[in-house]
C-alpha cells in the first residue's frame, strides 16, 4: 500500500542527515524561516517539508502532478487536514498508550498484539474518511489514495486480522517445530499454527515429559523455550506493527507537505502578500518573472519588501555587483528559493514566474567570519567549494555570494575565474555576487551573449532602491555610503 | 613431510629465548609484544617474540607466510581453520573422558551430540582449508604446505572411514523435523506434520503496509537452555523416536575417539604467532600507517622509508598518527648520529629503527614503507636512566659499566641504539669519552643509531652520518617534527591551496566530467 501523494510512483524519503551541500542551501537561502512558517512547530511536518523542498523535481510531469494536488488541497483544505490528523493521532497513540515492557517476553508479546488492535481502529477511521470523500476529490494523487484505502481495507480484512489476534492467546498450548542442532540440541524453534480438527486426540498418546512444580530450573527452562519462539514472533509482530505504522508515517509525511503549503499560504495572505503558480519553461536558460521577492523577509517581520523583474534568455552567467546593502544577497536568496519552490510543485513569491528546470541548486555564500584575510579562512572556503563540487552535475544552478574574497584581490579573482569557468564549461548556470573587480572586469570587457551584468542601484544621494538593474561593474562597492549612514560623518 | 608453520624443518628450529631481552623496554618492544599477545594468553607466544632468527631461509619462510596472511581472504580462512582446530583440541580430552563413563554427563546423548559436532567441524575445517587456501592466494610453503599435507591425509583409509561415518550420522539427523506441544508444564513430542508457520501468516496479513525497508528486531535469542536435565530428558525421548540414528552415532564415538591429527594441532597453535601480530598492527594499518618486509644484505646500502614507533602509533589510535621518518646509510657510513632540539622526536626516531631491526628478524612486517637492512643477530641498547640521578661521577661510571660488556660482546652483525649517555658530566668530558666509545664502535663494524647532545659527534668521520630533528611548518596549522638529513622547505599561497582542494580549472573540469 503506497500513498504516493508526492511522486506518481515513488515514496518520500526523509533523510535523517542532510547531505552537506543541502545543509548549506538551507542556511544560505534562509529556508528555515519558510519551513517554520509551514510547520508551525510540528517537527515531523517540518522534516517532511524540508525533505521535499531540498529535493527538487526534474521533470515537468512530476511538477504538474504535485501542483494539481496542491491546487486541490487549497480548494478543499478539509480533506488534507483530516487525513493528516488521523495519521498524526495514530503515531501519537502508539507512543503514549502502549509502553513496551522490554523485560518480559510475554508482556512484550501481548503489547504487540494490543498495538496491532489499536492500529486496526485507526485504519477503520481512514476507511470512513475515504468512503466520505469518494467522488469528491479529483486530483490524481488524492483520488488514488481514496480508491486504495477503500480497496485494501475491506470488512473481510478487518475480520481476518481480529480472528488471528484472538488465536494468539494459545488456549490449546503452543506448537513449536524443531530440528536437531549441531550438538543435537533442539534448534530452529518455530511457532506453528495448531490444526483445528482432531488435534486433542492425536497428541494424547504422544511421548511426553512433565516438569514437576517443584523443579524450579526445569520450569524456568520451559519458559525459556517458549520465550525463544515468542521472541521470534514478537519480532514478526513488531515488524507487522512497524509496517502499519510506517504506512501512517508515510501518509503523515506526504500529506504533511500539502498541509504545510496551506499553512504558509495562509500566513503570507495574512501579511497581504500574493504568490503565484509558477510555470516551467521548455526552453533552457529562460528566466522571466515580475516582482520576485525574498519570502523569508516578510516572515520575519520586514515590511515593504522590494521585488525584482527580469526577462532573459540564453544567459548562463549573471555577474552581480554594486552597492553594499543594495539588495544583492536578498536577490540571490529570492532566486534560489523560487527555483526550489517551482521544482517541488509549490507556489512562488512573485506576481508571475517562469523558469527552466535546473539540476540541483547549490550555494556558496561568504560567511561573516570570512571577511578577514587569512589563509585558514580561504582554506575553509575552498574546502566548502570542493565538497559542493562533489555533488555538482551539468544543468545545476550555482549561486555565489562574495566567494573567494579571503585572500588578496588578484589571487581571489584568479581562483574565482578558474572555478566559474569550469562550472560554465561543464554546462552549469552561475549567479555570482562579487566585489572582486579583478574578477568581474574581464567578463565585462568580453561582454558575450551568455553573460548578464546586474548592479545594485545606488541613487545619486547614496540611497539604495534595493532593486537590481543592468549595469557595468564598478570598482567600489560604495562601502563609504554605508559608513556615512551609520556614523553620519564625512 | 610438513613440520611447522614457523620453521621450515626441525633442523631450523633454534633454541628459543624464554626471557625478555634486555633491550625490549628501551625500544618499547615490551609494549608491542604485550599488546600483540593480549587475547592470546593461552598460547605460549612470548619466546617467538623474543628469539631473533639467524637463518635467512627461516626469515623468508615467515615473511612469505605473513605476505599470504595479509591477504584478507587467506587470513580469514586460516584463522577460521585454526580457531576450529584449537577449539577441538581443547574440547576433545573432556569428551573422551566423558565417553569413557566419567563425570556427570557420562556417555549420554548430549555428550555424543557434542562429539558429533566436534567431528563435523573438524572435517569441514580441514577440507575447506585444503581446498580454498591456495585459490584464496596462499603461495607460501608454510600455509600452502599444510594444504598439501592435508590432501595426503585425505587419501588415507582411516580418514575416509572417519569422514564417511561422520557425514552419514549428521545427514541422518538433518533429515528429521519434530514438534513440541507445550501446555502448562508438559512437553509432548511428535514428528512434524506440515503445520503452517505462524510468522509467515502474520507476514501475509500485514506486509502490504510496508514502506521501504523493514527493520529487523533480532534479539539475540539464547538457544542454550539452562536446565540440562530437561534437554537431556527430551533427548532421551528422541532417542526412542529415532533409534537407528542414535545407534550409528554411538559407533562413531567408539571407533574414532581420538581423531585429532598432531601436526594439524601444532600448526593451529603456532599460527597464533602470526595472528597475534597481524591483529595488533591491523588498526595501525587502518589508520594509514604502512608496513613492509625488509630485504636483508650484509653489504651495500642500508635504508628505510616512512618508519615510525609502532608502540607510539598504537597508543595514539583514533588521534593523529606519529610522524614517519626515513634514513639511508651508504657504505662506509654505518652510524647515524642524531642531534637537534629537545622534544624533536629524536628518541622516537631511534626507537623506530630499533623496532624495525628486531621485528624484521622475527620474519614479521615492520613499521615503514620500505626497508633494506643488515641481518642483525644481536641488539644492544643504552638509554639514559632517568631515575636515580646521582652525582656526575657515579652516573658516568654507571653508563660506562653498562656499555663495556656490550662493546665486548658485539660483532659486525650487532646493532646499537645509544640514547643521550654521558649527559651527567661536563661537555668536554662527555665529548672525549664519547669519541673513545665511538672509536670502539667503529672498530667493531656494527651499525648504530646514536642520539646525542654533542654536535661535534655528528661529523666524526666518513662512517658517521648526521641527522637533525627540525621543527618545520606543516601543511595545516600544526607543527610537525621530522628527522632529516637535509632541510625541507614549504611555501603556501592561494593557488597552492586551491590545487590542494582540486579546484583549479583543469582539476575541476576533470572532477565534473567524472
Amino acid at each position: 500500500m503506497k500513498t504516493h501523494l508526492l511522486y506518481r510512483d515513488a515514496d518520500l524519503r526523509v533523510p535523517e542527515q542532510l547531505p552537506y551541500e543541502r545543509e548549506l542551501l538551507l542556511n544560505d537561502l534562509e529556508l528555515n524561516v519558510i519551513l517554520d512558517a509551514m510547520s508551525q512547530g510540528d517537527e515531523a511536518m517540518r522534516d517532511a517539508c524540508r525533505a521535499v523542498l531540498l529535493d527538487p523535481l526534474e521533470t515537468e510531469g512530476e511538477i504538474l502532478y504535485r501542483q494539481e494536488a496542491l491546487n486541490e488541497a487549497i480548494a478543499q483544505p478539509a480533506f488534507a487536514r483530516e487525513i493528516y490528523a488521523v495519521a498524526v493521532e495514530t503515531i501519537r497513540r502508539r507512543r503514549t498508550e502502549h509502553v513496551w515492557l522490554q523485560s518480559q517476553m510475554n508482556a512484550l508479546f501481548r503489547g504487540a498484539v494490543e498495538i496491532l488492535r489499536m492500529t486496526m481502529e485507526q485504519l477503520k477511521k481512514l476507511r470512513a474518511l475515504a468512503d466520505g470523500y469518494e467522488g469528491k476529490v479529483r486530483s490524481e494523487a488524492f483520488k488514488n489514495l481514496v480508491a486504495m484505502l477503500r480497496a485494501e481495507l475491506s470488512d473481510e480484512y478487518f475480520a481476518q486480522v481480529n480472528a488471528h489476534l484472538d488465536e494468539l492467546a494459545f488456549n490449546d498450548g503452543m506448537l513449536i517445530s524443531a530440528r536437531f542442532g549441531e550438538k543435537l540440541q533442539g534448534e530452529k524453534y518455530t511457532m506453528r499454527r495448531l490444526e483445528k480438527k482432531g488435534m486433542k486426540l492425536k497428541w494424547m498418546f504422544a511421548p511426553s515429559i512433565s516438569i514437576s512444580s517443584k523443579d524450579e530450573d526445569g520450569l524456568r527452562d520451559l519458559e525459556l523455550r517458549k520465550g525463544r519462539v515468542i521472541s521470534e514472533n514478537v519480532n514478526v509482530l513488531a515488524q507487522a506493527t512497524d509496517h502499519v505504522l510506517s504506512f501512517f508515517a508515510a501518509l503523515r509525511d506526504e500529506m504533511g507537505f500539502y498541509v504545510g503549503c496551506l499553512n504558509l499560504r495562509d500566513r503570507l495572505a495574512s501579511e497581504g502578500l500574493s504568490v503565484c503558480v509558477p510555470k516551467v519553461s521548455p526552453e533552457p536558460l529562460r528566466r522571466v518573472y515580475t516582482n520576485l521577492y525574498d519570502m523569508s523577509l516578510p516572515l520575519i517581520g520586514v515590511k515593504n519588501v522590494v521585488g525584482n523583474d527580469l526577462d532573459q534568455r540564453g544567459r548562463s552567467l549573471y555577474v552581480i555587483t554594486g552597492a553594499n546593502q543594495g539588495g544583492k544577497s536578498t536577490f540571490l536568496r529570492s532566486l534560489g528559493q523560487s527555483q526550489l519552490m517551482l521544482q517541488c510543485g509549490m507556489f512562488v513569491a512573485a506576481n508571475s514566474y517562469t523558469a527552466h528546470i535546473v539540476r540541483g541548486v547549490y550555494t556558496h555564500f561568504r560567511k561573516e567570519e570570512d571577511a578577514k584575510m587569512d589563509s585558514g579562512k580561504l582554506d575553509e572556503e575552498l574546502e566548502r567549494m570542493s565538497r559542493i563540487a562533489q555533488a555538482l552535475r551539468p544543468g545545476a544552478l550555482v549561486l555565489f555570494n562574495e566567494s573567494f574574497a579571503a585572500t588578496n584581490e588578484r589571487e581571489g579573482a584568479e581562483i574565482g575565474r578558474q572555478i566559474t569557468q569550469a562550472l560554465l564549461d561543464s554546462g552549469m548556470e552561475v549567479f555570482t555576487v562579487t566585489h572582486l573587480y579583478a574578477f568581474s572586469r574581464p567578463y565585462w570587457e568580453k561582454r558575450d551573449a551568455y553573460t548578464l551584468f546586474l548592479r545594485a542601484q545606488r541613487l545619486s544621494d547614496g540611497q539604495r532602491s534595493f532593486r537590481l538593474s543592468e549595469g557595468e561593474p564598478e570598482r567600489t562597492g560604495y562601502g563609504d555610503d554605508v559608513y556615512r549612514r551609520v556614523f553620519g560623518e564625512e | 613431510m610438513y613440520y611447522s608453520c614457523l620453521f621450515p624443518a626441525k633442523a631450523d628450529e633454534p633454541a628459543l629465548t624464554r626471557a625478555m631481552p634486555e633491550y625490549f623496554k628501551d625500544l618499547n618492544l615490551d609494549q608491542i609484544t604485550e599488546g600483540a599477545m593480549s587475547g592470546f594468553e593461552k598460547f605460549d607466544l612470548a619466546p617467538h617474540y623474543y628469539t631473533l632468527l639467524r637463518d635467512e631461509n627461516t626469515v623468508r619462510y615467515r615473511q612469505d607466510a605473513m605476505r599470504d596472511l595479509e591477504k584478507e581472504e587467506v587470513f580469514a580462512r586460516a584463522k577460521s581453520f585454526c580457531d576450529t582446530v584449537v577449539a577441538v583440541s581443547r574440547l576433545l580430552p573432556k569428551l573422551q573422558s566423558s565417553l569413557k563413563g566419567e563425570g556427570p554427563l557420562a556417555n549420554n546423548a548430549m555428550t555424543k551430540g557434542q562429539f558429533l559436532n566436534a567431528a563435523v567441524k573438524y572435517c569441514v575445517a580441514l577440507q575447506e582449508y585444503a581446498e580454498t587456501i591456495g585459490p584464496a592466494g596462499a603461495a607460501s610453503r608454510a600455509l600452502g604446505g599444510m594444504a598439501e599435507y592435508l590432501k595426503e591425509l585425505f587419501e588415507t583409509s582411516a580418514w575416509k572411514e572417519f569422514l564417511g561415518h561422520t557425514v552419514r550420522v549428521r545427514e541422518a539427523f538433518d533429515r528429521q523435523n519434530y514438534c513440541l506441544l507445550i501446555k502448562n508444564s508438559t512437553i509432548r513430542l511428535r514428528k512434524y506434520e506440515g503445520q503452517e508457520d505462524e510468522s509467515a501468516y502474520v507476514h501475509q496479513l500485514f506486509d502490504k503496509f510496508a514502506q521501504g525497508e523493514t527493520q529487523e528486531y533480532k534479539h539475540t535469542v539464547n538457544e542454550a537452555n539452562i536446565a540440562y536435565h530437561v534437554e537431556s530428558a527430551l533427548l532421551d525421548q528422541l532417542v526412542r523416536m529415532y533409534p537407528e540414528e542414535f545407534a550409528d552415532l554411538g559407533k562413531l564415538c567408539e571407533a574414532h575417539a581420538a581423531f585429532l591429527d598432531p601436526t594439524v594441532e601444532r600448526f593451529a597453535l603456532e599460527m597464533q604467532f602470526y595472528f597475534s601480530y597481524l591483529n595488533y598492527i591491523a588498526p595501525v594499518k587502518k589508520a594509514g600507517r604502512l608496513f613492509c618486509y625488509p630485504e636483508y644484505a650484509r653489504e651495500g646500502r642500508t635504508e628505510a622509508a616512512e618508519a615510525y614507533d609502532l608502540a607510539l602509533a598504537h597508543s595514539r589510535l583514533g588521534r593523529e598518527m606519529p610522524v614517519t621518518n626515513g634514513f639511508f646509510l651508504e657504505p662506509p657510513e654505518r652510524v647515524i648520529v642524531v642531534t637537534g632540539p629537545n622534544q624533536g622526536g629524536k628518541t622516537t626516531f631511534a626507537r623506530s629503527i630499533g623496532q624495525m631491526t628486531h621485528l624484521g628478524r622475527l620474519g614479521l612486517p615492520v613499521p615503514g614503507s620500505m626497508a633494506r637492512l643488515r641481518p642483525v643477530t644481536a641488539i644492544f641498547t643504552h638509554f639514559e636512566k632517568e631515575e636515580n640521578v646521582e652525582n656526575g661521577a657515579g652516573k658516568l661510571m654507571d653508563d660506562l659499566v653498562r656499555i663495556k660488556p656490550m662493546l665486548e660482546g658485539a660483532d659486525r652483525d650487532s646493532f646499537f641504539v645509544i640514547n643521550e649517555i654521558f649527559a651527567s658530566t661536563t661537555l668536554d668530558d662527555a665529548t672525549r669519552i664519547s669519541r673513545r666509545v665511538m672509536e670502539k664502535l667503529l672498530a667493531i663494524g656494527a651499525q648504530a643509531v646514536w642520539v646525542t647532545f654533542i654536535d661535534g659527534m655528528a661529523s666524526f668521520g666518513p662512517e658517521t652520518v648526521s641527522m637533525m630533528s627540525t621543527v618545520e611548518e606543516g601543511g595545516g596549522d600544526e607543527r610537525t617534527f621530522r628527522i632529516v638529513r637535509r632541510a625541507a622547505d614549504g611555501l603556501a599561497h592561494a593557488m597552492t591551496i586551491a590545487r590542494r582542494h582540486a579546484l583549479t580549472y583543469e582539476q575541476l573540469m576533470g572532477r565534473l566530467k567524472a
